[in-house]
Protein backbone atom coordinates (compact mmCIF):
# COMPACT_ATOMS: atom_id res chain seq x y z
CA UNK A 1 0.00 0.00 0.00
CA UNK A 2 1.30 3.04 -1.17
CA UNK A 3 -0.03 6.95 -1.50
CA UNK A 4 -2.41 9.14 0.82
CA UNK A 5 -4.22 5.73 2.25
CA UNK A 6 -1.26 4.02 3.68
CA UNK A 7 -1.84 6.19 7.00
CA UNK A 8 -5.56 5.17 6.53
CA UNK A 9 -4.59 1.62 6.41
CA UNK A 10 -2.44 1.41 8.68
CA UNK A 11 -4.85 3.01 11.13
CA UNK A 12 -7.67 1.33 10.07
CA UNK A 13 -5.52 -2.03 10.38
CA UNK A 14 -4.69 -1.02 14.16
CA UNK A 15 -8.22 -0.24 14.65
CA UNK A 16 -8.85 -4.19 13.29
CA UNK A 17 -5.73 -5.42 15.25
CA UNK A 18 -7.08 -3.84 18.92
CA UNK A 19 -10.64 -5.62 18.21
CA UNK A 20 -9.23 -9.14 17.16
CA UNK A 21 -6.85 -8.66 19.67
CA UNK A 22 -8.98 -7.81 22.34
CA UNK A 23 -11.16 -10.60 21.77
CA UNK A 24 -8.78 -13.48 21.87
CA UNK A 25 -6.89 -11.25 25.43
CA UNK A 26 -10.65 -11.79 26.22
CA UNK A 27 -11.33 -15.66 25.38
CA UNK A 28 -7.55 -16.76 26.45
CA UNK A 29 -7.37 -15.05 29.83
CA UNK A 30 -10.89 -14.13 30.93
CA UNK A 31 -12.30 -17.37 29.99
CA UNK A 32 -13.28 -18.07 33.48
CA UNK A 33 -14.86 -14.53 34.11
CA UNK A 34 -17.00 -15.37 30.83
CA UNK A 35 -17.74 -18.85 31.58
CA UNK A 36 -15.67 -20.20 28.34
CA UNK A 37 -14.50 -22.97 30.27
CA UNK A 38 -10.79 -25.07 30.11
CA UNK A 39 -9.55 -23.04 26.24
CA UNK A 40 -6.77 -24.45 26.39
CA UNK A 41 -7.75 -28.06 26.39
CA UNK A 42 -7.32 -29.88 22.85
CA UNK A 43 -10.77 -30.11 22.30
CA UNK A 44 -11.64 -27.01 22.53
CA UNK A 45 -8.83 -25.74 20.16
CA UNK A 46 -10.15 -28.00 18.00
CA UNK A 47 -13.23 -26.96 18.05
CA UNK A 48 -12.39 -23.14 17.77
CA UNK A 49 -9.84 -25.09 14.25
CA UNK A 50 -13.25 -26.62 13.14
CA UNK A 51 -15.29 -23.03 12.73
CA UNK A 52 -14.78 -21.19 9.79
CA UNK A 53 -15.53 -17.83 11.67
CA UNK A 54 -12.45 -18.43 13.75
CA UNK A 55 -10.22 -19.42 10.82
CA UNK A 56 -11.62 -16.58 9.15
CA UNK A 57 -10.78 -14.09 12.65
CA UNK A 58 -7.37 -15.78 12.68
CA UNK A 59 -6.31 -15.06 9.02
CA UNK A 60 -8.16 -11.62 9.24
CA UNK A 61 -6.17 -10.97 12.46
CA UNK A 62 -2.12 -11.87 10.61
CA UNK A 63 -3.71 -9.97 7.54
CA UNK A 64 -4.21 -6.74 10.03
CA UNK A 65 -0.92 -6.85 11.85
CA UNK A 66 1.28 -7.68 8.86
CA UNK A 67 -0.25 -4.38 7.50
CA UNK A 68 -0.10 -2.16 10.43
CA UNK A 69 3.13 -3.71 11.75
CA UNK A 70 4.73 -3.39 7.70
CA UNK A 71 3.61 0.04 7.24
CA UNK A 72 5.39 1.63 10.48
CA UNK A 73 8.34 -0.53 9.75
CA UNK A 74 8.27 0.66 5.89
CA UNK A 75 8.19 4.11 7.81
CA UNK A 76 11.03 3.48 10.09
CA UNK A 77 13.55 2.48 7.20
CA UNK A 78 12.54 5.69 5.56
CA UNK A 79 13.87 7.91 8.20
CA UNK A 80 16.58 5.22 9.37
CA UNK A 81 17.95 4.49 5.74
CA UNK A 82 19.16 6.77 2.79
CA UNK A 83 16.08 6.51 0.26
CA UNK A 84 17.35 3.87 -2.57
CA UNK A 85 18.59 1.76 0.76
CA UNK A 86 15.38 2.48 2.26
CA UNK A 87 12.94 1.35 -1.02
CA UNK A 88 14.94 -2.01 -1.48
CA UNK A 89 14.67 -2.66 2.27
CA UNK A 90 10.84 -2.13 1.98
CA UNK A 91 10.53 -3.73 -1.06
CA UNK A 92 12.18 -6.95 0.74
CA UNK A 93 9.98 -6.25 3.70
CA UNK A 94 6.89 -6.62 1.73
CA UNK A 95 7.63 -10.02 0.14
CA UNK A 96 8.59 -11.50 3.26
CA UNK A 97 5.42 -10.08 4.97
CA UNK A 98 3.45 -11.12 2.06
CA UNK A 99 5.11 -14.77 1.76
CA UNK A 100 4.67 -14.95 5.74
CA UNK A 101 1.10 -14.03 5.33
CA UNK A 102 0.90 -16.84 3.05
CA UNK A 103 2.13 -19.21 4.96
CA UNK A 104 0.03 -18.52 8.37
CA UNK A 105 -3.25 -18.70 6.37
CA UNK A 106 -2.31 -21.98 4.98
CA UNK A 107 -1.72 -23.45 8.12
CA UNK A 108 -4.46 -21.88 9.73
CA UNK A 109 -6.57 -23.39 6.84
CA UNK A 110 -4.59 -26.50 6.81
CA UNK A 111 -5.91 -26.96 10.36
CA UNK A 112 -9.26 -26.08 9.95
CA UNK A 113 -9.63 -28.69 7.46
CA UNK A 114 -7.93 -31.23 9.40
CA UNK A 115 -9.82 -30.87 12.44
CA UNK A 116 -13.07 -30.80 10.56
CA UNK A 117 -12.31 -34.43 8.82
CA UNK B 1 27.16 37.87 29.34
CA UNK B 2 27.37 40.44 32.00
CA UNK B 3 24.90 43.55 32.11
CA UNK B 4 27.33 45.61 29.95
CA UNK B 5 27.86 43.78 27.10
CA UNK B 6 27.01 40.63 25.25
CA UNK B 7 29.13 37.42 24.29
CA UNK B 8 27.40 35.20 21.39
CA UNK B 9 28.95 32.23 19.59
CA UNK B 10 28.33 31.66 16.15
CA UNK B 11 28.64 28.56 13.98
CA UNK B 12 29.95 30.24 10.88
CA UNK B 13 30.42 28.63 7.84
CA UNK B 14 34.08 28.80 8.61
CA UNK B 15 33.43 27.62 11.98
CA UNK B 16 32.75 29.01 15.25
CA UNK B 17 33.55 32.24 16.45
CA UNK B 18 32.62 34.20 19.45
CA UNK B 19 31.88 38.20 19.78
CA UNK B 20 31.14 40.41 22.00
CA UNK B 21 29.17 43.20 21.95
CA UNK B 22 27.67 45.96 24.04
CA UNK B 23 24.74 45.32 25.36
CA UNK B 24 21.06 48.04 25.18
CA UNK B 25 18.22 47.93 26.46
CA UNK B 26 15.53 45.79 24.95
CA UNK B 27 18.64 44.47 22.42
CA UNK B 28 17.24 41.72 19.93
CA UNK B 29 19.45 38.94 18.74
CA UNK B 30 19.37 40.67 15.40
CA UNK B 31 20.37 43.86 17.24
CA UNK B 32 23.55 42.54 18.24
CA UNK B 33 23.78 40.85 15.10
CA UNK B 34 23.87 44.00 13.33
CA UNK B 35 26.36 45.65 15.89
CA UNK B 36 28.55 42.58 15.20
CA UNK B 37 28.16 43.57 11.45
CA UNK B 38 28.82 47.34 11.70
CA UNK B 39 31.79 47.30 14.44
CA UNK B 40 33.61 44.25 13.81
CA UNK B 41 33.05 41.84 11.40
CA UNK B 42 31.28 43.02 8.12
CA UNK B 43 31.54 39.37 6.42
CA UNK B 44 29.34 37.58 8.95
CA UNK B 45 26.15 36.55 7.05
CA UNK B 46 22.42 35.81 8.23
CA UNK B 47 19.24 37.12 6.54
CA UNK B 48 16.98 39.82 7.46
CA UNK B 49 14.06 42.45 6.33
CA UNK B 50 11.40 43.62 8.10
CA UNK B 51 12.80 43.25 11.96
CA UNK B 52 9.51 42.95 13.17
CA UNK B 53 8.88 39.40 12.88
CA UNK B 54 6.82 39.61 9.89
CA UNK B 55 8.92 38.25 7.15
CA UNK B 56 10.23 35.35 8.73
CA UNK B 57 13.71 35.90 6.93
CA UNK B 58 15.83 36.04 10.18
CA UNK B 59 15.04 32.45 11.36
CA UNK B 60 17.81 30.90 13.17
CA UNK B 61 18.63 28.16 15.83
CA UNK B 62 19.06 30.30 19.03
CA UNK B 63 20.52 28.73 21.89
CA UNK B 64 19.46 25.60 20.55
CA UNK B 65 16.19 26.51 19.36
CA UNK B 66 15.14 27.30 16.26
CA UNK B 67 13.17 31.35 16.11
CA UNK B 68 13.23 34.78 14.69
CA UNK B 69 16.44 36.68 15.71
CA UNK B 70 14.25 39.82 14.97
CA UNK B 71 11.92 38.80 18.34
CA UNK B 72 14.39 37.07 20.76
CA UNK B 73 15.20 39.52 23.52
CA UNK B 74 18.93 38.74 24.48
CA UNK B 75 17.66 39.64 28.33
CA UNK B 76 14.66 36.89 27.64
CA UNK B 77 17.84 34.40 27.19
CA UNK B 78 19.75 32.00 29.62
CA UNK B 79 22.83 33.98 31.40
CA UNK B 80 26.02 32.76 29.47
CA UNK B 81 26.70 33.39 26.11
CA UNK B 82 23.70 32.95 23.27
CA UNK B 83 24.84 30.01 21.42
CA UNK B 84 23.79 30.89 17.57
CA UNK B 85 23.48 28.66 14.30
CA UNK B 86 21.67 28.16 10.94
CA UNK B 87 18.53 26.39 11.15
CA UNK B 88 18.94 22.56 11.45
CA UNK B 89 18.68 20.28 8.86
CA UNK B 90 18.70 22.40 6.03
CA UNK B 91 20.87 22.86 3.89
CA UNK B 92 23.45 26.11 4.63
CA UNK B 93 24.36 28.70 2.00
CA UNK B 94 26.57 30.78 4.22
CA UNK B 95 26.92 31.33 8.01
CA UNK B 96 23.28 31.44 9.66
CA UNK B 97 21.42 31.91 5.75
CA UNK B 98 20.19 28.08 5.17
CA UNK B 99 18.39 27.48 1.43
CA UNK B 100 14.66 27.41 1.93
CA UNK B 101 13.47 26.58 -1.08
CA UNK B 102 12.80 23.10 -0.62
CA UNK B 103 10.29 23.37 2.34
CA UNK B 104 8.85 25.95 0.23
CA UNK B 105 8.65 24.04 -3.33
CA UNK B 106 7.27 21.25 -0.95
CA UNK B 107 4.33 23.64 0.38
CA UNK B 108 3.87 24.97 -3.53
CA UNK B 109 3.63 21.35 -4.58
CA UNK B 110 0.75 20.91 -1.86
CA UNK B 111 -1.56 22.85 -3.83
CA UNK B 112 -1.66 25.89 -1.13
CA UNK B 113 -3.38 28.20 -2.79
CA UNK B 114 -7.34 28.68 -3.25
CA UNK B 115 -8.95 26.59 -5.15
CA UNK B 116 -12.37 26.84 -7.47
CA UNK B 117 -14.24 24.64 -9.74
CA UNK B 118 -16.88 27.30 -11.60
CA UNK B 119 -14.57 28.85 -14.17
CA UNK B 120 -16.62 31.16 -14.31
CA UNK B 121 -15.06 32.85 -11.34
CA UNK B 122 -11.89 33.75 -13.70
CA UNK B 123 -14.08 35.69 -15.83
CA UNK B 124 -14.37 38.89 -15.84
CA UNK B 125 -17.43 40.00 -13.77
CA UNK B 126 -17.67 36.82 -12.41
CA UNK B 127 -15.88 37.96 -9.19
CA UNK B 128 -18.01 38.40 -6.10
CA UNK B 129 -18.13 38.86 -2.23
CA UNK B 130 -17.02 35.69 -0.14
CA UNK B 131 -18.71 36.05 3.75
CA UNK B 132 -17.25 33.91 6.25
CA UNK B 133 -18.41 33.90 9.56
CA UNK B 134 -15.97 34.61 12.59
CA UNK B 135 -16.58 30.64 13.63
CA UNK B 136 -15.54 29.98 9.55
CA UNK B 137 -12.76 32.52 9.88
CA UNK B 138 -11.48 31.10 13.02
CA UNK B 139 -11.12 27.57 11.55
CA UNK B 140 -8.28 28.43 9.59
CA UNK B 141 -6.97 32.55 11.05
CA UNK B 142 -4.21 30.71 12.38
CA UNK B 143 -2.54 28.72 10.01
CA UNK B 144 -2.83 31.81 7.85
CA UNK B 145 -0.64 33.87 9.69
CA UNK B 146 2.32 31.51 8.98
CA UNK B 147 5.38 33.48 7.44
CA UNK B 148 7.43 30.35 6.22
CA UNK B 149 10.61 30.64 8.25
CA UNK B 150 11.02 27.33 8.92
CA UNK B 151 11.57 27.60 12.27
CA UNK B 152 9.20 24.22 12.31
CA UNK B 153 10.72 22.35 9.30
CA UNK B 154 13.96 23.08 11.83
CA UNK B 155 12.67 21.61 15.02
CA UNK B 156 10.98 18.65 13.16
CA UNK B 157 12.55 14.92 13.59
CA UNK B 158 10.77 13.29 10.78
CA UNK B 159 11.62 16.36 8.50
CA UNK B 160 15.37 15.96 9.80
CA UNK B 161 15.14 11.98 8.68
CA UNK B 162 13.07 11.85 5.75
CA UNK B 163 13.73 13.82 2.80
CA UNK B 164 10.51 12.66 1.21
CA UNK B 165 8.13 14.55 4.10
CA UNK B 166 6.54 17.95 3.09
CA UNK B 167 7.21 19.32 6.38
CA UNK B 168 5.18 21.05 9.08
CA UNK B 169 4.92 24.31 7.06
CA UNK B 170 3.69 22.60 4.29
CA UNK B 171 1.50 20.68 6.06
CA UNK B 172 -0.16 23.84 7.66
CA UNK B 173 -0.31 25.39 4.57
CA UNK B 174 -2.57 22.50 3.35
CA UNK B 175 -4.81 23.10 6.69
CA UNK B 176 -4.98 26.60 6.25
CA UNK B 177 -6.83 26.51 2.74
CA UNK B 178 -8.59 23.17 3.70
CA UNK B 179 -10.18 24.91 6.54
CA UNK B 180 -11.13 27.80 4.25
CA UNK B 181 -14.71 27.51 2.99
CA UNK B 182 -14.16 29.21 -0.24
CA UNK B 183 -12.10 26.71 -1.15
CA UNK B 184 -12.54 23.61 -3.06
CA UNK B 185 -9.62 22.04 -3.31
CA UNK B 186 -9.29 19.65 -0.47
CA UNK B 187 -9.68 16.31 -2.53
CA UNK B 188 -6.76 18.04 -4.82
CA UNK B 189 -4.90 18.26 -2.08
CA UNK B 190 -5.27 15.15 -0.50
CA UNK B 191 -4.43 13.32 -3.50
CA UNK B 192 -0.84 15.41 -3.21
CA UNK B 193 -0.49 14.89 -0.08
CA UNK B 194 0.85 10.91 -0.53
CA UNK B 195 1.71 9.06 2.52
CA UNK B 196 2.85 12.40 4.11
CA UNK B 197 0.34 12.43 6.96
CA UNK B 198 1.61 9.34 8.32
CA UNK B 199 5.24 11.00 8.77
CA UNK B 200 4.38 13.16 11.48
CA UNK B 201 5.18 11.24 14.84
CA UNK B 202 3.45 14.01 16.87
CA UNK B 203 6.77 15.67 18.46
CA UNK B 204 4.73 18.57 18.54
CA UNK B 205 7.71 20.45 18.74
CA UNK B 206 6.81 22.30 15.09
CA UNK B 207 4.29 24.36 17.52
CA UNK B 208 6.09 25.23 20.31
CA UNK B 209 8.77 26.80 18.37
CA UNK B 210 6.52 28.38 15.95
CA UNK B 211 6.97 32.27 16.24
CA UNK B 212 3.94 33.19 15.16
CA UNK B 213 1.81 30.74 17.41
CA UNK B 214 0.97 28.61 13.87
CA UNK B 215 -0.05 25.27 15.27
CA UNK B 216 0.87 23.15 12.80
CA UNK B 217 0.72 19.48 14.58
CA UNK B 218 -2.82 20.58 15.18
CA UNK B 219 -3.46 21.04 11.38
CA UNK B 220 -1.92 17.83 11.08
CA UNK B 221 -4.41 16.27 13.14
CA UNK B 222 -6.81 18.31 11.22
CA UNK B 223 -6.05 16.52 8.13
CA UNK B 224 -5.50 13.11 9.77
CA UNK B 225 -9.28 13.53 10.73
CA UNK B 226 -10.07 14.54 7.51
CA UNK B 227 -8.59 11.68 5.89
CA UNK B 228 -10.79 9.64 7.60
CA UNK B 229 -13.53 11.56 7.43
CA UNK B 230 -12.97 11.68 3.65
CA UNK B 231 -12.89 7.96 3.37
CA UNK B 232 -15.98 7.14 5.33
CA UNK B 233 -17.48 9.56 2.60
CA UNK B 234 -18.56 12.47 5.40
CA UNK B 235 -15.91 14.84 4.46
CA UNK B 236 -18.19 18.47 4.36
CA UNK B 237 -18.47 20.16 1.23
CA UNK B 238 -16.66 23.09 0.53
CA UNK B 239 -17.00 26.54 -1.26
CA UNK B 240 -19.76 27.37 -3.02
CA UNK B 241 -20.37 30.98 -0.77
CA UNK B 242 -19.81 33.84 -3.07
CA UNK B 243 -22.58 36.05 -3.30
CA UNK B 244 -22.97 38.72 -5.77
CA UNK B 245 -24.13 41.58 -3.27
CA UNK B 246 -23.23 42.85 -0.32
CA UNK B 247 -20.04 44.48 1.29
CA UNK B 248 -17.29 41.99 2.68
CA UNK B 249 -17.38 40.84 6.21
CA UNK B 250 -17.99 38.00 8.36
CA UNK B 251 -22.09 36.88 9.17
CA UNK B 252 -23.04 35.99 12.41
CA UNK B 253 -23.06 32.29 13.02
CA UNK B 254 -27.23 32.24 12.89
CA UNK B 255 -27.12 33.69 8.96
CA UNK B 256 -28.78 32.14 6.64
CA UNK B 257 -26.79 29.42 4.84
CA UNK B 258 -25.54 29.72 1.35
CA UNK B 259 -26.72 28.44 -1.24
CA UNK B 260 -24.68 24.95 -1.95
CA UNK B 261 -24.20 26.24 -5.49
CA UNK B 262 -21.89 29.39 -6.73
CA UNK B 263 -24.26 32.13 -7.17
CA UNK B 264 -22.29 34.59 -10.07
CA UNK B 265 -23.53 38.41 -10.01
CA UNK B 266 -27.02 38.77 -11.90
CA UNK B 267 -28.09 35.41 -11.17
CA UNK B 268 -30.39 34.47 -8.30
Amino acid sequence: VSGGRAWLVSMGAAALVLVLLGAHMATMHLNDLLGLGDVLAWTSVSERARSAAQTGAYVLLLGAAFLHGGLGAQRVFREWLAPAAAARVNRMLTIVLGALFVVGTLAAVTFHAGAGA
Amino acid sequence: MTHESVELHIERESGPRTYRVPRTPGMTVLDALIAIRERQDPTLVWRHSCRMGICGSCAMTIDGRPGLACNTQIATLPDGPVRLAPLAHLPVLRDLVVDTAAASRARDALGTRLERRDPRETEPGGAGTYRQSDRELTGFLQFAYCIQCAACVAACPTAALDETFPGPMALAGVQRWNADPRDEGAGTRSAALGDALAGCHLAGECSRVCPKGVDPALAIQRLRRSEVLGALGLRRGRGSRLHSEGSPGALPDDAPKAPTRTVLPGER
